[in-house]
């Protein structure tokens, strides 16, 4: 069975036991966790950007060309 | 709703950047949240009716702004105006009450989890593209915001895979119906019951001449892939 058969087959078994609050919990909480490592790993790489761009700004005329 | 929360949340992050994400996430669940904590003492209990009603909606998106504004944390209104978006996307794809627990309202997508994926999938994808505005225009960036939809969609695709297995009721797009019926004329839905099936991604079971025909057993059974078995019956594989 291929790793998304069994994904859907454990979805649909939450239904089919009954959803208890414990498993709406675990649900809501999977996109927070997703939304929470991509907006961490964007602010990380834009405090990079942020700070190439005012390395860049800082040097010397001369030195940027 | 389900990822489409999530983007709203990414949307509105656009707005206040120093907001940080994960309470305006949690804002944007917010009623379901509501209902989990007060399903706990009794999870057969129906909390949603309270939780997702306008009322129950206005009291928990003043609460979540005054106390983040009370902890003098920046974008009070933000969470409060993600709190309140909940009920218009639920609108979309599932039945919600207006004041009381009854009537209830809406397009019910739910039933139909081809379009509902459809529709969050697009949610998805503008509530990335508005959250990807306030990043700095660097392929990296951009990278890291589409892997975010993707899985977004994926998990809703997960959601509505299930769904489709699992749901056995009729599509019952609800705007006044005080009681839980269908707007539809009798003899249509028969009609639109290859349509719906399409769209449902429902096994053949679930059509509503094989629950009805039923030789003795309960309809509307919420058990679909086990064996219906009546009492003292056996199963063979």
């Amino acid at each position: 069975m291929s790793l998304l058969a069994r994904l859907l087959d454990f979805v649909a078994a939450q239904y089919r036991w009954g959803l208890h609050p414990l498993k709406i919990a675990v649900a809501l909480a999977v996109p927070v966790v997703i939304v929470y490592l991509a907006d961490r790993r964007v602010r990380r790489l834009a405090a990079v950007v942020a700070a190439e761009e005012e390395r860049v700004r800082r040097l010397p005329r001369i030195r940027r060309r | 709703m389900y990822a489409g929360h999530a983007a709203v949340a990414l949307a509105l992050r656009w707005r206040e950047p120093r907001l940080p994400i994960v309470p305006l996430v949690v804002a944007c669940y917010g009623p379901d949240w509501a209902e989990v904590v007060l399903m706990a003492p009794n999870p057969r209990a129906v909390i949603a009716a309270y939780t997702h009603s306008i009322p129950g909606l206005l009291i928990g998106a003043a609460l979540v702004t005054l106390v983040w504004k009370w902890m003098r944390r920046p974008g009070a209104m933000l969470l409060g105006v993600g709190w309140l978006l909940h009920w218009p996307a639920d609108l979309l794809t599932g039945r919600k009450p207006l004041i009381f627990p009854t009537p209830v309202i809406g397009f019910d997508l739910y039933n139909l989890p081809l379009a509902d994926f459809l529709l969050e999938a697009t949610v998805v994808a503008i509530g990335c593209a508005i959250y990807a505005r306030g990043a700095p225009k660097r392929a990296e960036l951009r990278r890291v915001i589409v892997i975010l939809g993707a899985a977004l969609i994926a998990l809703q695709a997960a959601l509505d895979m299930a769904l489709g297995v699992m749901r056995n009721t009729d599509w019952e797009p609800s705007l006044a119906s005080a009681v839980r019926q269908s707007h539809l004329p009798r003899a249509r839905v028969h009609g639109w019951a290859g349509l719906r099936m399409r769209f449902a991604l429902s096994p053949s079971h679930n059509r509503r001449e094989d629950r009805d025909g039923n030789d003795g057993r309960t309809p509307g059974h919420r058990d679909a892939g086990l064996p219906h078995l009546r009492q003292g019956e056996v199963l063979h594989e």
